[in-house]
């Protein structure tokens, strides 16, 4: 009877001791041509899966999107990598102006993966650009044979079509200028109608600051400028060097002269047939919804394996303005495909 | 600048600071040398500590008004960021109050150079992803301080001068910017005696 109870006790013991997912908070550098760039990865290793996120901007940053709780709520499904990229955010180094280029930054993304490979061995990596990023994700995927490197492809309001989604944001920021006037004429608002009713030709860089100057006073980025919950970015995180100044003015030169206002890589998204799914927060005015529509048409990816998700009540920001029905998006994505 | 003249011109400086204290000790040919050493803290709060050494030169000595000329050697570690070593000199005015005390404000300029901190993949000339080496960048290092301290030199034969304060400097060439740091400064300061003629 005693050698009974000791087995029931042990077994008990087996079965209560299930495994905790391993929950892994590493850190290390690429460095290339001039840049020596961080990457952050932290979250659920036990998933098998890796989400390398690619940040905004030109010259945004990754370190802060560790901070947003929906981006702490997928580190419990997967590992996330938060790479800063060249000149913005924590990287490091004073890279010349001449690498200041999508072909270079597509370099750096596959040092990024290789360096992710080497050191966390077979496991899944899945791609999730956001604007800037997007088009970067969309370059990189449709150079070469890269994309075999890539399980999946999250591409979420991105600026993949510049060259034709600038004059629509332009149409976008015309017509909140005029639904401004409608409700309380005023000087501002008439200047940025007759501005953006001229036609400019968004190839231009003073164009184009002029019209971001517009932008920010708009509801572009965040549907009716709803408050959204940012997470809290303590005392201890900037003294223990998860978050520095350095990442919130850092990228202001690349901002300013990285040109990729004729960027159009609609195109080359045919040579893309990973899985994928598109994210778009209807109401964004920086890439307008029709630019959505242009990502997920322009994909090569067999119709059975390409998404379409609508965040109706988002704008550029969907993770903070709909940070559930994102997570379910990109949880129930990378469950098929993993 | 390749890495090795990056660490040779370093070492010029180094030399120059060292024969500055030669120079200094044979012309000084008083009891109290214008010559004092000094060591301290030197980081940005207290997770990235660092520390300094250096010279400071006594340039006027008047009842309420000491200038000096100062040259320091410092390194900090900044976790996951990176690690530095600079070398810089700055140009003091030390304004003295009663009870010894003394507000200190200096304006300088240096010289560092920082390399990441942690581990660290580069891409070799073969194109290949290797562990070995690290890349170092140069920076000038523009410096502004204020430091607020005891000078035992005043009124107590005590040839000691204790201080701290703040230093805000920029790390010029950073991704094509200048960015700030501000960092805390604490350390003491000893006098030398010179031999009498």
């Amino acid at each position: 009877m005693r050698r009974l109870s000791f087995i029931i006790l042990i077994g008990f013991m087996v079965v209560s001791c299930k495994k905790e997912a391993t929950f892994v908070e590493d850190h290390f550098f690429v460095a290339n041509d001039g840049s020596s760039m961080p990457v952050y990865v932290r979250g659920n290793l036990d998933s098998d899966v890796i989400i390398l996120f690619l940040h905004g901007g030109p010259g945004g940053n990754a370190s802060q999107a560790s901070f947003l709780p929906a981006f702490q709520d997928l580190e419990n499904s997967y590992a996330l990598a938060y790479w800063d990229q060249r000149a913005s955010g924590l990287s490091q180094g004073n890279p010349d102006e001449s690498t200041f280029t999508v072909e270079q930054f597509v370099e750096d993304t596959d040092y990024v993966i290789q360096a992710l490979n080497k050191k966390f061995p077979n496991k899944k990596i899945f791609m999730f650009g956001h604007s800037w990023g997007g088009a970067l994700g969309s370059a990189y995927l449709s150079t070469g044979n890269y994309q075999e490197k890539i399980q999946g492809f999250i591409c979420m309001n991105s600026g993949h079509n510049l060259e034709e989604g600038l004059p629509l944001s332009v149409d976008w920021v015309e017509s909140y200028a005029n639904e401004q006037l409608a409700l309380d004429p005023n000087d501002y608002w008439t200047e940025v109608s007759t501005w953006c009713a001229t036609n400019p030709d968004m190839t231009v860089a003073d164009n184009y600051f002029k019209y971001v100057s517009y932008l920010r006073e708009t509801d572009a980025y965040r549907h009716e400028n709803q408050e959204v919950n940012t997470g809290e970015i303590g005392a201890g995180d900037i003294l223990n060097s998860r978050m520095s100044l350095a990442a919130l003015i850092n990228g202001q030169y690349l901002g300013q002269h990285f040109n990729i206002l004729k960027l159009n890589l609609s195109d080359d998204m045919e040579n893309i047939t990973i899985p994928s799914l598109v994210l778009w927060g209807i109401n964004d005015g920086v890439n307008v919804l029709e630019m959505g529509h242009d990502a997920y048409n322009s994909l090569g990816t067999d119709l059975a394996q390409k998404e379409l998700v609508l965040l109706n009540n988002s704008a550029h920001e969907g993770y903070l303005e709909e940070p559930e029905h994102f997570l379910s998006s990109i949880r129930s994505f990378v469950e098929d495909y993993k | 600048m390749k890495y090795q003249q990056k660490i040779k011109f370093l070492l010029s400086l180094v030399s120059i600071l060292v024969s500055t204290i030669s120079i200094a000790q044979d012309e000084s040919q008083t009891d109290r040398s214008k010559l004092a050493i000094k060591a301290g803290y030197f980081g940005e709060f207290v997770m990235h500590p660092g520390f300094y050494s250096g010279i400071d030169y006594n340039l006027l000595d008047k009842s309420w008004l000491d200038l000096h000329w100062d040259t320091d050697l410092g390194a900090y570690f900044h976790k996951w960021n990176n690690n530095s070593v600079f070398v810089q000199s700055s140009f003091g005015a030390r304004f003295c109050t009663s009870f010894s005390m003394y507000t200190d404000l200096q304006i300088g300029i240096g010289y560092m150079l920082s390399t990441p901190s942690g581990e660290l993949y580069q891409v070799d000339k073969d194109g290949n992803l290797t562990e070995k080496g690290k890349p170092v960048t140069s920076h000038a290092k523009p410096t502004v301080s204020l430091l607020f301290g005891w000078d035992g030199n005043r009124k107590k034969d005590i040839p000691l001068t204790i201080g701290f304060g703040l230093e805000a400097y920029w790390q010029m060439g950073y991704n094509h910017i200048a960015l700030p740091h501000a960092a805390l400064k604490a350390g003491i300061t000893y006098q030398l005696k010179t031999k009498k003629s």
